[in-house]
């Protein structure tokens, strides 16, 4: 993972792993987040982390679609110390996308992945990150998938 | 206010709509019927587009689903027979629909000495590396098969009690230490 620290102007290594129920539920009142993270019980979460740390940077919820090959993304919050202008750590969203855009391609659903963001911020994930619009969804798959991933991963 | 609404309205007090972005996802704040008509939507969109799909968009995800998958047990696993250079070069062929002896055409080999190489009989060169890098449209990068071949070699050199001790009694004059 290429994060980037800012004050060190440094890339970092980071690794991302799937988080536990209890890990969940433990995330409830979690002040370094702005969502209730465990709400999201029901779906498949992923933490960011430093190498060799446990402290979450950010999280990512997705929902895997297995009959139609797609893996959706229901939410995404970088912890509050990377959020703005002062922000931490840069790139903590990007190489969350990128990742579950790289376990689309291994599940062999062409890097087929998809979200629905508040419209007034859809031009930021189409401009960033490369999302197409397809009707209320934005969504990425084959080569601009894999784009992403080498620019992330 | 709507449970997302009011999240983004506080935070726009903060940030910037760039800086959200930068930060998280936002989702719109849908009622239940709302959400079983974008299901709808986009689960038509998806197998319409599965259904459309070409075979040159096929190969190319499919290739990168074998690189990606290479690249976890290049880095996680310990040597496993299902990955040795052999049976990927094999797994390469079925992802191409193509036959053996037109890939062998295609890397300029001889067709004996594919099926040698898939078969664990003969151990590729560098020169043959380098020609499945290319004919992979650089998607499958030439380390990625070396390492393939290097891994099975660590493997086997970790394994071979017997030989290593046949080759011990040739050796003459073996350095010894005392420290």
């Amino acid at each position: 993972m290429k994060l980037f620290h800012r004050k060190t102007q440094k890339i970092v290594k980071a690794t991302i792993g799937k988080l536990s129920i209890d890990e969940l539920t433990n995330l409830k009142n979690n002040q370094d987040f702005i969502f209730d993270w465990s709400l999201e019980k029901e779906n498949i979460v992923y933490k960011i982390c430093l190498l060799d740390t446990q402290e979450p940077l950010g999280l990512i919820s997705v929902s895997d679609y297995q009959m139609e090959l797609r893996i959706h993304i229901n939410l995404i919050e970088s912890s509050i110390n990377n959020q703005g202008k002062n922000k931490e750590y840069q790139n903590i969203v990007g190489c969350l996308i990128a990742f579950v855009c790289r376990d689309a391609f291994i599940k062999g659903y062409d890097g087929f992945v998809s979200l629905i963001s508040k419209s007034k911020l859809e031009k930021y994930y189409i401009d960033n990150y490369g999302f197409e619009k397809m009707g209320t969804h934005l969504v990425l798959h084959t080569h601009k998938s894999n784009l992403l991933i080498e620019k992330y991963l | 206010m709507k449970k997302y609404e009011k999240i983004y309205s506080e935070l726009k007090s903060k940030m910037s709509d760039a800086e959200i972005a930068n930060s998280m996802l936002i989702p719109q704040d849908l009622s239940e019927s709302e959400k079983l008509k974008l299901q709808e939507e986009i689960t038509n969109f998806r197998l319409e587009l599965l259904r459309n799909q070409t075979e040159e968009k096929r190969i190319y995800s499919d290739l990168l689903r074998f690189k990606f998958l290479l690249d976890d047990y290049l880095k996680n696993g310990t040597y496993h027979l299902a990955f040795s250079f052999g049976k990927k070069v094999e797994e390469y062929v079925r992802i191409l629909n193509r036959t053996k002896k037109s890939l062998a055409e295609d890397l300029g080999i001889h067709y004996t000495r594919l099926s040698r190489v898939i078969n664990g009989k003969e151990e590729p060169n560098i020169e043959l590396i380098y020609r499945l890098e290319e004919h992979s449209g650089n998607l499958i990068p030439a380390l990625y098969w070396w390492k393939l071949v290097t891994k099975k070699q660590e493997f086997c050199i970790n394994q071979d009690k017997d030989n290593r001790s046949i080759q011990a009694q040739k050796v003459k004059n073996a350095l010894k230490f005392s420290v």
